[in-house]
């Protein structure tokens, strides 16, 4: 579904951030991406919807070449969700108007229509009351279930989390990680960014790590806590679990 | 009245024909800067967008009209606009100007002051849209719409708000500014404050008159200002603290 | 474009230079003093003080300083009973309204200290004077340098106001020479280009000012 190939991206001569990385992630398939910080993480996430445009090599979403002058890259985009650490709600939009803000924009839906299955997310995300609030009048973990529901309203094929719950109080990263567990067991196609390694262990199909732009190693979840291969990975780990 | 051997004469300020003059002078310093703010606001506009671009070119062109309309006294430029800008054009479109616009001296004002404040309207709108976290692009660029839709919906509705305060001061600033006009024989209040004074000998009330005048015409503009924050506030989130 | 009008006044006009310099330099030294009195006063709780001291600033604030040269131009005979001079008329102009300037710029300069550190301070023993002296006064004298040299930047600007009550300062006799030899264009190119170099190299200091401090103290 993602073909990652070979794939490199400086942000100025000195500083290359991504080095000829490859992966490739399946249909239905959860992956998560860690690392230090400043390993190339949310880089290599923002090549996949082409937010980031990266010199060399070639990423593919369903066969469609990102970085192609011919691929309709708003068209793409539209296919995947994309959920921020730091929520990045419209601020000045009700909840609602957040969330059907691109089905009505880009997919052209009808309001009525839109708003019907806002509401719809809404109810799965578990906050149907707050439709007619203010981003700002929200709690970190329900602002991110809303960032959630905004994705998933444009029925993406693929979903991006860039560190979902690392802005959030503790007690809140829980209903956050249930959503998202929720959707990995229905066959969504995610890569996730993250520290949570709970989360990884039981819900990734395949953990990748990675530090100073590339990738050092990859497993499943089991083989990559219980049997780290690298000197790197065993140095994170030990530093992150404690 | 008598102070310090010098008596009064307040009716200066309605007596024909003084009276007359006066208000016009006012009424030319409100379209003078009027119109100059709307050169102010379309230019710093395109310039401020263009401080913020990827494009290194486009970003430099932005930055060089800012560097040299903000570190060269208004005064010269506004000179430069009147006695040298028609210079510069062929001989027959300096005839033409000379026979056909009598006030070239007002637009020529128009076009310095307007020139002016853009680039320090400018400033206001890059730091206004430098404040917005580049995420918050990315998360409307990720849900697939296009530049102009992003700008349209979600980056310019909130920049606006955000700059309105900054850009109220601005408005102030080029208003008070029109009063050099006078220096290129443009009669607004403040030099017909000055002209009423070598035929009666009493600036001083004239003077005092213009005084209020600006003082009352700023407070007007700051209430209405304040009155338009408070309608396009956004809920939870600006006011706050302040 | 003929640069030999430049050339052949270029003693007369750069000796103008001189004056805008001295009205500059004066005005900064007096603007700031009178300035840091009036943020002092506008954060006082006595009202007497806070009352005036904001009255002051929003009043010079709210008007242009032509209009303030030519009302104090027109104020001074008034008062004193005799004709005033021009160099003082323009000298106290600026400086009264320059003054309202920076002490907005004074005040947000120790409002940016957080309440914290006045209360650490308190709660070592220091006294309130000593606290200002040694704990607030120098980090918020920090935190102002640059927007105090960009005023000084604006200020310099300023002084071709001198222009309108006769004093021969540059942009004058700029003025001057292009009354006599007719050549506007490259007149007011050169005049832009002096005041552009002198400007530029101020904005430059305030930028790394700025940059410095957020280094120092950074957010």
């Amino acid at each position: 579904m993602i073909d990652i190939a070979e794939v490199s991206l400086w942000y100025d001569r000195a500083h290359k951030a991504l080095d000829r990385v490859s992966e490739t992630i399946r249909r239905g398939q959860t992956v998560v991406i860690c690392g230090p910080s400043g390993s190339g993480k949310s880089s290599l996430l923002r090549c996949i919807n082409g937010l980031e445009a990266f010199q060399e090599g070639t990423i593919r979403v369903d066969g469609v070449s990102v970085r192609d002058p011919r691929t309709d890259i708003h068209r793409l985009r539209a296919e995947i969700g994309m959920v921020f650490q730091h929520f990045e709600l419209y601020p000045h939009m009700t909840v609602m108007q957040n969330i059907t803000l691109a089905p009505m924009r880009v997919r052209k839906k009808a309001r009525a229509e839109a708003e019907q299955k806002a509401m719809a997310l809404l109810e799965r995300v578990g906050i149907p009351e707050k439709a007619a609030r203010y981003p700002e009048e929200l709690s970190g973990g329900q602002k991110q279930r809303v960032a959630i529901a905004r994705a998933l309203a444009m029925e993406p094929k693929i979903m991006l989390f860039d560190e979902p719950t690392s802005a959030l109080d503790p007690e809140m990263i829980k209903e956050v990680l249930d959503v998202m567990t929720g959707l990995a067991q229905e066959g969504m196609t995610m890569v996730v960014v993250t520290h949570e390694m709970g989360f990884a262990r039981t819900v990734a199909d395949r953990i990748v790590f990675m530090s100073e732009g590339r990738v050092v190693e990859t497993g499943t979840g089991r083989d990559f806590f219980e049997r780290p291969q690298h000197e790197r990975t065993r140095q994170f780990l030990d530093r992150i679990l404690l | 009245m008598e102070i310090f051997h010098y008596t009064f004469d307040w009716s200066v300020l309605w007596r024909s024909p003084y009276g007359g003059m006066l208000v016009k002078g006012i009424v030319t310093t409100l379209h003078l800067s009027l119109l100059a703010w709307v050169v102010a606001l379309t230019l710093g506009m395109v310039v401020g967008v263009a401080r913020v671009q990827p494009l290194r070119w486009v970003r430099f062109a932005g930055g060089a009209y800012v560097q040299v309309f903000r570190n060269t006294p208004f005064l010269v430029q506004l000179f430069f606009w009147y006695f040298a800008a028609p210079l510069l054009l062929p001989k027959q479109d300096q005839q033409w100007l000379y026979d056909n616009v009598p006030d070239y001296a007002y637009w020529a004002g128009v076009l310095a002051l307007g020139a002016y404040t853009a680039s320090r309207v400018a400033e206001q709108v890059r730091a206004g849209l430098l404040s917005i976290p580049p995420d918050q692009y990315r998360a409307a660029y990720a849900s697939g719409m296009t530049g102009f839709q992003v700008y349209r919906y979600v980056i310019a509705p909130f920049a606006l708000r955000i700059m309105l305060p900054p850009l109220t001061t601005e408005f102030l600033t080029c208003f008070k500014n029109s009063a050099l006009a006078m220096t290129i024989g443009v009669m607004e209040v403040t030099h017909t404050a000055y002209y009423i004074d070598s035929f009666t000998w009493h600036g001083l009330e004239t003077t005092s008159a213009a005084s209020a005048v600006y003082l009352c015409i700023a407070l007007c503009i700051i209430g209405l200002m304040a009155l338009t924050e408070k309608r396009v506030r956004i809920v939870g989130m600006m006011g706050r603290g302040r | 474009m003929d640069t030999g009008v430049i050339i052949r006044n270029f003693g007369f006009m750069m000796g103008g230079l001189g004056l805008t310099l001295q009205l500059a330099a004066i005005t900064i030294v007096g603007g700031l003093i009178l300035g840091i009195l009036l943020a002092l006063a506008r954060l006082s709780s006595r009202f007497w003080l806070y009352w005036p001291a904001t009255a002051y600033i929003h009043f010079f604030r709210g008007l242009p300083l032509i209009l303030v040269i030519f009302w104090l131009y027109f104020l001074f005979p008034v008062i004193t009973g005799k004709p005033v001079n021009a160099y003082v008329a323009a000298i106290v102009s600026f400086v009264v309204f320059e003054a309202a300037y920076f002490a907005e710029i004074v005040r947000a300069g120790i409002q940016s200290i957080p309440r914290g550190q006045t209360m650490a301070a308190r709660a070592s023993g220091l006294s309130a004077r000593d606290t200002a002296m040694y704990v607030i006064l120098p980090q918020a004298l920090r935190n102002m340098v640059p927007a105090l040299v960009t005023q000084a930047v604006v200020i310099f600007q300023d002084t071709s106001l001198g222009y309108v009550i006769g004093l021969r300062e540059f942009l004058r006799r700029v003025n001057l020479v292009d009354a006599r030899e007719a050549r506007s264009v490259e007149l007011y190119l050169f005049a832009g280009l002096v005041y552009f170099a002198i400007c530029s190299a101020g904005s430059l200091a305030s930028q790394r000012l700025e940059k410095g401090r957020q280094r120092m103290h950074p957010a």
